[in-house]
């Protein structure tokens, strides 16, 4: 299967980048790792006449570690986001997640901020950087501007990103005791979630304090499972809260019925995962409920 | 519009003037007449178009051949260069394929993994090989392979 023709473009630094998506607007496609974009170019399902291949920016391949924040640049490999030390100590969500998506052979390829711009329902980093309150940086010739992530996400392969901005970077914030994983279930290896929860939290050994909740694949985006955290917040932790939780989210959450399962049964995985999520992040600080 | 587009493969640097929209796949298999990197399922799901870019295991028919410019690429016949691969020769000794297929893959996919895991657990093997389908063996002579080539590779000294 071939791509239709395109014109291909590949910029050595981001202010080249800029230009050219300046230049061709809606016609132009941003290629990090091509991992979503190229299977989609192949299925005719997109068919961009500029593409813009930031793979030879450089500097936007990196991962700072600047203590109270993590910065990820947009064409960091997703395998290099799994094993990143720094990350798994402080906010391990963020490899827990990276590890879970698609094989390793798409993770050498796929990048960070790839998985983020293309607005993918399906895609799994979305509600791992949402839960921790990250913030997205976009640039555009004018200047960057940062996105709360719980923002960003507007509908199904639409986000807050402009024509003419590149996602250039994520800011990921440490907090302190905060704990938290990101599960999936799949059909088979290597595939889209049936749905994914990733669960963020913190709580005083009694009680839940700040408690996020963030579910994919089971509406026209990332879904931020706002009901079920605000009844959670101030609970004391116990399985009845979790499970109410879990129930909340489910509600909360809008599947729709394709090959992966019903809507019911969707429903169903996300409260177990919201559960499992919960149950497991608890068990390994020693306040099991 | 043609560009032209050169790289590294299997040790040899290769030009060509293609169309941008070429998979590198493409690029291998009728470019370069190295038809051991197989397609299988064309939409990024089976692993058996696997090569090595720059030594990391990856897709070949989700890549553009342009965007391996200036990169090296190993094929399966890059890995048996100087007569056959450890890893080869322990996929034949444990039976780990049956019609073949998907095999350059499987052992693409298993190369990554010892040149910077020289012992694995099968948890990690099967880690490390979950991109990859095979629809004949079931996978246990697959592992099994995986496992005898890691004791060939370390005991061979070869890489």
């Amino acid at each position: 299967m071939y791509p239709k023709d395109f014109e291909y473009h590949s910029p050595e630094g981001i202010e080249e980048a800029l230009n050219i998506l300046e230049k061709n607007g809606s016609e132009a496609k941003i290629m990090g790792g091509g991992q979503s974009l190229i299977p989609m170019m192949k299925l005719r399902i997109v068919a961009p006449k500029h593409i813009v291949d930031i793979n030879k920016i450089s500097s936007l391949d990196f991962i700072k570690d600047e203590g109270k924040r993590i910065v990820i640049g947009t064409l960091t490999r997703m395998a290099d986001v799994e094993k990143y030390e720094a990350l798994r100590k402080k906010v391990r969500i963020i490899p827990e997640c990276a590890e879970q998506i698609a094989d390793p052979l798409v993770r050498n390829m796929g990048t960070f901020g790839g998985n983020i711009a293309h607005g993918d329902p399906n895609n799994d980093m979305p509600a791992a950087v949402l839960v921790t309150g990250a913030r997205i940086v976009c640039r555009s010739k004018s200047g960057a501007r940062e996105i709360e992530a719980r923002n960003f996400f507007v509908d199904t392969f639409t986000t807050a990103l402009k024509e003419n901005e590149i996602l250039e970077s994520v800011v990921i914030p440490v907090s302190r005791g905060y704990k938290g994983t990101y599960i999936k279930m799949e059909r088979i290896a290597g595939d889209y979630g049936i749905a994914g929860v990733a669960v963020w939290f913190s709580s005083d050994g009694e009680r839940f304090r700040d408690c996020r909740i963030a579910l994919t694949g089971v509406g026209p985006t990332v879904i931020y499972a706002e009901k079920a955290c605000n009844y959670l917040n101030d609970q004391r932790i116990t399985r009845e809260a979790i499970k109410r939780a879990s129930e909340v989210a489910s509600q909360e959450s809008k599947p729709s019925d394709d090959l992966r399962g019903s809507e019911s049964f969707k429903r169903k995985v996300v409260s177990l995962l919201v559960r499992r999520a919960f149950e497991v992040s608890l068990k390994e600080v020693g306040s099991e409920p | 519009m043609k560009v032209k587009v050169s790289m590294v493969v299997n040790g040899e640097k290769v030009e060509r003037v293609v169309q941008p929209r070429m998979l590198l796949v493409d690029f291998i298999r009728r470019e370069l007449r190295l038809t051991g990197t197989h397609v299988g399922c064309d939409t990024s799901s089976c692993g058996a178009c696997a090569v090595l870019l720059n030594g990391r295991a990856v897709k070949s028919c989700t890549i553009l051949a342009v965007q391996a410019e200036g990169k090296e690429i190993v094929t399966i016949e890059g890995l048996s260069k100087g007569g056959m691969h450890p890893i080869q020769k322990a996929f034949v000794e444990k039976q780990g394929l049956q019609c073949g297929y998907c095999t350059p893959g499987m052992i693409i996919s298993s190369y990554q993994l010892l040149s910077s895991n020289p012992n694995p657990s099968e948890e990690e093997i099967r880690k490390a090989l979950s991109g990859n389908l095979c629809r004949c063996t079931g996978y246990k002579t697959i592992i099994d392979s995986v496992k005898y080539a890691s004791k060939l590779m370390r005991t061979e000294k070869r890489k």
